[in-house]
C-alpha cells in the first residue's frame, strides 16, 4: 500500500513538473530578421611629399623646376571595395581626406580606382590643395570636396572590379627656395549591413 | 556571426555549474560519495542500475535569458540584441554539464564495517564559454564609436572536455565523530579544447600629429587554442555519411576506455558531528589534471601589428600587401606540444542540524536517524576566469522510510530565487531519486538562468 502512495506521488509530482514547465512565446525565426551594421573605420591612403627631397641636385637656389609627373604617380593594390561582401554588404564607403601644406603653393591631388589590367572604372576624384603659409608655419588643411566623398551602394556596384587606386599629386612648377612638406591622411568608413 | 548570436541566445540562464545542491550530504543516496567520499553513509552494498544510476544535465547562462532575445514580443530583434549585448559582460558565460554514470557500486568490508568502498565508471561533457563581449561588440557595432578604446583578446576564454572517469573510493568511519573518505580518479579524455589566457589588444587610436588619422595596433597579441582529439577527426575523410559517423564514434569508444589523454585526480571529503546533532561536511573533487599528449593540435598567433593605412610613397611602384604584412608580424603556428591541465576542482561544505529522532524498526542501524535536518551549504568551483560560488538553506525531510526529501534555497551572485527539491524513493532494495532545481523558473525556462536535472535508480542494501 505504502508503495502505491510513494509512486502516486513520485506520478503526481512528475506530472506537475512537466505540465507546469514550458517555454513560452520564443520564435528562432526572428533570426532571419537580425541585421548587422557595424561601422568600420579604416585608415586609407597616407602620403607625405617633402619639397627639400625632391630637389634635382646641383639646382642652383631660386630656380624653377618640374618634377616629372611620374615621380609623383603610385598604383596601390586596394580590393577592398570590389569584393563580394563589399557588394553585398556594405551600404556605403566615406572617403575622408585630410591634405595639410605647408608648402606656399597649391596643389592638386587625384585618385582613380582600377581594374586588375589598370583600366579607369568610376570618377576621377579631385582634391584641391590650397596654399600652405611657408616652412615654420601652422599647415593650411584642405578637405574634399564634398567631405566625406561618399560612395554609395549604386557606386560600389560600378566599382566592382576595382583592384587598384591609382593616387596622383599634380605639382605646378617649383622654386628651389620653396621649402615644406604636404602631408596627405585619409580614412574610409565602412557602413556595413548584413543580412544573417 | 549566427554562432554568435546563438551564444548570445545561449548566454541566457544563470549558472549553477555542477553544484548538485540537493544531492550533496544527501547520505540515503549513494551517489553522495561521488560529492563528497567522506559522507557518512550507511550502507551495506549498493548497485546503480548500469546507464541509470545518475543521469545528470545542466546547463547554465550568467547574464540574460534565451527570452530575452528570441522571446516573441514584437519587439525588433536588433534592438534586443544591442540591449543584450550591453548588458553581458565579459565575465558572463554558457556553460554546459552532462553527466551519465555507466557503473556504479560499493559494498562495506567484511572485515571492518566501518570501511565502505565504492567505485564506477561515468562519462562527463562539460563545457564553459565565456562571452567574448569585446568582440561581440566589435562585430555588431563597429570601431567607429570606440575609437581609443582597446578590444581584449582576453574576453576570448572557453574550455570543453568530453571524458570518462574511472574512480575507486574508500570511506571510514574513523571514529563515532568522525567519516572520512577519499576516492582515486582516472581520467580518459576523448575531446579537449582550451582557449584561455589570451592576452593583447586590438586599438584604433586616433592620431592628430601621425602619418595617419588613426594607428589600428594589434598589441602583444598571444592567441592559442589547444586542442586534443581533434586532429584525428578532421582527418577522417569519408564520402559516406554513415560510415564517416561510425568512424568517429569507434574513435570515441577507443578512448573512453582508456585510450585517450590519461590523467589522474583525487577527491577527498569528511563528516564530523560536532555534537549530536550538528554536523559539518567538507569536500573537494577533482583535484587533479590531465596530460594531453596523444591527437594534440595546438593553434597560436603571436605578435604586433601596426597599420596605418595603405602608404604611396610615390616613388616605389610596388603594391603594399595588408594581409602578407599581418601574416608575417602574427603568424599563426600549428604545435603537436602536449599540455597539461587541471580539473575543474570543486569545493563543498556544510553544517547541518538535525532534529526529530525517529525509530520505526525499518533501520538496522546503531543510531537512528533523524527525520528532519536544516543547514547551510557552501559550493566554489574553480574556471579559467574565476571561480563560481554559491550558497544554498537546505531542509531534509525523512517523509517515511520509503520516501525522503529535500528542499534547497540557492543564492549566487545572479540569481535569488533558485529552489530545488529531490525526492528519494526507498521501496525495499529499490531506490529511485529525482532532482530539479530553479523551480520556479518552470512556468518559463526560456527564461530561467539555469536548470539542472539528475535522476538514477540504485539497488541500496
Amino acid at each position: 500500500m505504502k508503495t502505491k502512495k510513494a509512486y502516486a506521488l513520485l506520478l503526481f509530482i512528475g506530472a506537475i513538473l512537466i505540465t507546469a514547465s514550458c517555454v513560452k512565446e520564443l520564435d528562432f525565426e526572428q533570426l532571419d530578421e537580425v541585421v548587422l551594421t557595424p561601422v568600420f573605420e579604416a585608415d586609407f591612403i597616407y602620403s607625405e611629399f617633402d619639397v627639400e627631397n625632391n630637389i634635382p641636385e646641383g639646382t642652383p637656389p631660386n630656380t624653377e623646376f618640374t618634377i616629372p609627373p611620374e615621380v609623383l604617380r603610385d598604383t596601390i593594390n586596394y580590393d577592398l571595395v570590389g569584393s563580394d561582401f563589399a557588394i553585398d554588404n556594405l551600404d556605403r564607403v566615406e572617403l575622408t581626406m585630410e591634405v595639410r601644406n605647408i608648402i606656399p603653393i597649391a596643389f592638386t591631388i587625384q585618385f582613380q580606382f582600377l581594374t586588375q589590367a589598370g583600366q579607369p572604372i568610376g570618377q576621377l576624384y579631385r582634391i584641391p590643395v590650397q596654399a600652405g603659409l611657408g616652412e615654420g608655419t601652422e599647415p593650411v588643411i584642405s578637405f574634399s570636396d564634398p567631405n566625406p566623398i561618399v560612395l554609395d551602394n549604386a557606386t560600389l556596384n560600378q566599382l566592382a572590379s576595382a583592384q587598384k587606386i591609382a593616387t596622383e599629386i599634380i605639382v605646378p612648377a617649383l622654386n628651389s627656395d620653396l621649402r615644406g612638406v604636404l602631408q596627405i591622411r585619409s580614412k574610409a568608413s565602412y557602413y556595413v549591413n548584413y543580412q544573417l | 556571426m549566427r554562432v554568435l548570436l546563438c551564444l548570445l541566445g545561449l548566454l541566457g540562464c544563470s549558472l549553477y555549474s555542477q553544484n548538485k545542491e540537493t544531492l550533496y550530504d544527501f547520505t540515503d543516496l549513494p551517489q553522495s560519495l561521488m560529492l563528497n567520499p567522506g559522507a557518512d553513509v550507511n550502507f551495506k552494498y549498493h548497485a546503480g542500475v548500469p546507464f541509470l544510476s545518475q543521469i545528470h544535465f545542466n546547463v547554465g547562462f550568467k547574464g540574460a535569458s534565451i527570452y530575452d532575445v528570441f522571446a516573441d514580443d514584437g519587439r525588433d530583434i536588433n534592438d534586443k540584441i544591442e540591449n543584450t549585448i550591453n548588458k553581458l559582460g565579459s565575465n558572463d558565460y554558457f556553460t554546459l554539464t552532462q553527466q551519465l554514470d555507466l557503473i556504479n557500486f560499493g559494498w562495506r568490508s567484511k572485515r571492518d564495517s566501518n570501511l565502505y568502498y565504492s567505485g564506477g565508471i561515468y562519462q562527463e561533457l562539460d563545457l564553459i564559454v565565456y562571452f567574448p563581449k569585446d568582440f561581440a561588440v566589435l562585430a555588431y557595432q563597429g570601431n567607429q564609436d570606440f575609437i581609443n578604446v582597446p578590444f581584449r583578446f582576453s574576453n576570448i576564454s572557453a574550455t570543453g572536455e568530453f571524458l570518462t572517469v574511472y574512480h575507486f573510493g574508500y570511506n571510514k568511519k574513523v571514529n563515532k565523530k568522525l567519516t572520512f573518505g577519499a576516492r582515486a580518479k582516472f581520467y580518459s579524455s576523448m575531446f579537449n579544447f582550451r582557449s584561455t589566457k589570451n592576452r593583447g589588444t586590438f586599438t584604433t587610436i586616433e592620431t592628430p600629429q601621425g602619418n595617419n588619422i588613426y594607428q589600428h595596433v594589434i598589441s602583444n597579441a598571444d592567441v592559442s587554442v589547444q586542442t586534443s582529439g581533434y586532429a584525428s577527426l578532421r582527418d577522417i575523410e569519408s564520402e559516406d555519411n554513415a560510415d564517416g559517423a561510425k568512424q568517429v564514434l569507434n574513435k570515441f569508444v577507443g578512448r573512453a576506455f582508456l585510450g585517450g589523454n590519461l590523467g589522474v585526480g583525487v577527491d577527498i571529503g569528511f563528516s564530523y558531528k560536532l555534537e549530536d546533532q550538528w554536523t559539518i561536511t567538507g569536500s573537494m573533487t577533482d583535484l587533479g589534471m590531465i596530460f594531453y599528449t596523444k591527437d594534440v593540435e595546438t593553434y597560436r598567433a603571436r605578435g604586433s601589428f601596426v597599420f596605418e593605412g595603405l602608404e604611396t610613397p610615390i616613388t616605389d611602384n610596388n603594391g603594399q600587401d595588408v594581409l602578407d604584412e599581418l601574416e608575417d608580424a602574427i603568424p599563426i603556428d600549428t604545435l603537436n606540444t602536449s599540455y597539461a591541465a587541471l580539473r575543474p576542482l570543486k569545493l563543498n561544505g556544510s553544517i547541518k542540524y538535525s532534529f526529530n529522532k525517529y525509530d520505526d524498526g525499518t533501520c538496522d542501524c546503531m543510531d537512528s536517524p533523524y527525520q528532519d535536518a536544516f543547514g547551510l551549504q557552501i559550493f566554489t568551483q574553480f574556471r579559467p576566469k574565476r571561480p563560481q560560488y554559491a550558497a544554498s538553506l537546505f531542509y531534509y525531510k525523512r517523509l517515511s522510510s520509503f520516501l525522503r526529501t529535500k528542499l534547497t534555497y540557492t543564492v549566487d551572485d545572479y540569481s535569488f530565487k533558485n529552489i530545488g527539491f529531490l525526492m528519494s524513493t526507498h521501496i525495499n532494495k529499490i531506490n529511485f531519486y529525482i532532482s530539479a532545481n530553479n523551480l520556479l523558473e518552470y512556468s518559463n525556462l526560456a527564461d530561467a538562468r539555469g536548470a539542472s536535472v539528475q535522476l538514477g535508480f540504485n539497488v541500496i542494501m
